[in-house]
């Protein structure tokens, strides 16, 4: 046993980083296995049969769904009711890292399954020769828009600490999503690119891939604004 | 240089149901100071402002000479927090946990100590904490904030909810830091002997009043119970120092505050004839000081 008390000062900065990799490690092995089946889905998109290609589109959404949903309850609002916060915010954080933390931890995650997942629907996109080439910018916004999604249900989560309200909005933005959907095929603007033989990128693209850019922004920092203004953390 | 491990001036929080007043409260370094009061009374509310979880509404407060809670990281690097409502992450081993903390305090955790505890708490590193019992939890907790040698230990309390075996195993590995003299330690309770035990200040809280804080040998001394016969004509009742009367027969047992030899000539003057006088326990103490702190507010 020590008989002196090292020097506390020397702590190193990185508790943020150590909260981050603690919120990876905690999922990892679930995150993997949505991601194994998301890849398995890619695959039957490049399978001819049509069925079985609107098959692959809905487990690739669900995927993508259901990882940012996990990572939001695992990583905030369980840890609140499971009364892990006390041992977090017993560690030399302020509640803003903290915010900072969850953040990270959640858009690290996340941000790498849908880069994977997307990267893989351009792939299968631009290779299927069934598969217009201008579909790519319909699938792009569609993509974006589950990322807007996510950090929404993730600034609820942060903000609100609570399940039942996360859980109210995950499943208001499921159902949305097929409205999205529809609406997105149905602007002259995309729809009649969708079966182009390449991307056509016109201002219509790019303001609603703006407008998505921009939702996220404003859901960040209405996240910072609402959490700098908390005074209590238990 | 600041001597105090914590300073709370006029720390005031209102809720909707509940307010703490104006607590005046600071300990000194190297002291251990026992917080009890009733559920409710205001115990946690105090650790958590002293902790920068929770905003007092006005007041300063000071832990080992930073402000909270605008202060609050770098004074929790030196804080030891267990709440008796704080959990680790149950499907993680305590191993995982050791090495967490050891990640966030690299220059502060002492492998050998942790290696100590293991064996004193009979913990098993490599088991997930769910797989623990509610004692074996606590000890959990307590083995990763010991393993890092904190200068203040903020406990809330940490023994409610364990078997006696537990309890004097947590309580005695918690005398065995008071070793240490640097060390300070806040242990809130409502467990008047785990307190009596470890404290040698205590601090009683009710319904978010500040109701007496002292050194425990100061308070020990002050309280007294005597028992006395006495006749139909006796003078004896309640007043500033004979905080209670009851009555059996002709026997009178009663609690006296700032006991001094002089108020057994005056009961005996008044018709009493002294049997016995007691030294008080702290439950009992707590109790008569409670009560005769709430009798002066409803005067």
């Amino acid at each position: 046993m020590k008989t002196t008390i090292p020097n506390s000062s020397t702590t190193k900065p990185s508790v943020i980083k150590s909260l981050v990799i603690k919120d990876i490690q905690l999922n990892i092995y679930p995150v993997l296995a949505y991601l194994l089946v998301g890849l398995l889905s890619l695959w039957l998109l490049t399978l001819e049969h049509i069925g079985i290609f609107y098959g692959g589109a809905v487990i690739m959404l669900s995927m993508i769904i259901i990882v940012g949903a996990h990572m939001v309850i695992t990583t905030v609002t369980t840890e609140r009711n499971e009364h892990n916060l006390a041992f977090i915010m017993s560690l030399p954080i302020t509640f803003i890292q903290y915010t900072h933390a969850k953040i990270i931890a959640n858009l690290v995650v996340f941000l790498s399954f849908w880069l994977i997942i997307v990267s893989g629907l351009m792939l299968v996109i631009f290779t299927q020769a069934e598969i217009p080439n201008g579909l790519a910018v319909y699938a792009l916004i569609l993509m974006l828009e589950m990322v807007a999604v996510f950090i929404l249900v993730l600034s609820v989560g942060i903000i609100s600490e609570s399940h039942a309200w996360t859980i109210v909005v995950i499943s208001i933005t499921n159902i949305s999503l097929s409205l999205f959907m529809f609406w997105l095929s149905s602007i002259e603007g995309i729809k009649n690119h969708m079966e182009a033989t390449s991307p056509v990128w016109n201002s219509t693209a790019l303001i609603i891939i703006a407008a998505e850019v921009g939702f996220m922004i404003l859901c960040l920092g209405l996240t910072y604004y609402l959490q700098s203004r908390k005074r209590d953390f238990l | 240089m600041n001597d105090k491990a914590f300073e709370m001036n006029g720390v005031g929080r209102q809720y909707r149901h509940f307010s703490l007043d104006n607590i005046d409260l600071s300990l000194a370094k190297g002291g251990i100071m026992g917080l009890i009061g009733p559920n409710g009374a205001g115990k946690s509310t105090i650790i958590r402002i002293l902790m920068g979880l929770v905003a007092a509404d006005h007041g300063d407060i000071k832990v080992l000479g930073h402000p909270m809670q605008a202060s609050q990281a770098k004074a929790k690097a030196d804080i030891g927090y267990v709440s008796e409502d704080m959990r680790l992450y149950k499907n993680a081993t305590l191993n995982w946990h050791m090495a967490f903390i050891e990640k966030i305090f690299p220059n502060q955790w002492d492998n050998q100590y942790a290696d100590l505890l293991l064996k004193k708490f009979d913990l098993i590193a490599n088991q997930k904490i769910k797989g623990m019992s509610h004692g074996q939890r606590v000890k959990a907790g307590i083995l990763l904030m010991l393993a890092r040698h904190p200068k203040l230990l903020i406990l809330d309390e940490p023994t409610t909810g364990l078997d006696p075996v537990a309890r004097k195993e947590v309580i005695n590995e918690l005398m065995a830091v008071l070793a240490d003299e640097d060390r300070s330690i806040l242990f809130s309770s409502h467990n008047t002997q785990d307190v009596e035990q470890l404290s040698d200040q205590i601090t009683f809280i009710d319904r978010g009043h500040l109701v007496s804080s002292d050194d425990k040998e100061s308070f020990l001394e002050k309280w007294r119970r005597v028992r006395l016969i006495v006749n139909e004509n006796h003078a004896i009742t309640v007043n500033n120092q004979i905080k209670e009367v009851t009555k059996i027969g002709h026997t009178l047992s009663l609690v006296i505050n700032n006991f001094d030899e002089h108020i057994l000539a005056d009961l005996t003057s008044k018709g009493g004839n002294i049997q016995q006088v007691d030294y008080m326990s702290l439950e009992e103490i707590f109790v008569a000081e409670v009560e005769a702190k709430r009798q002066g507010v409803t005067q």
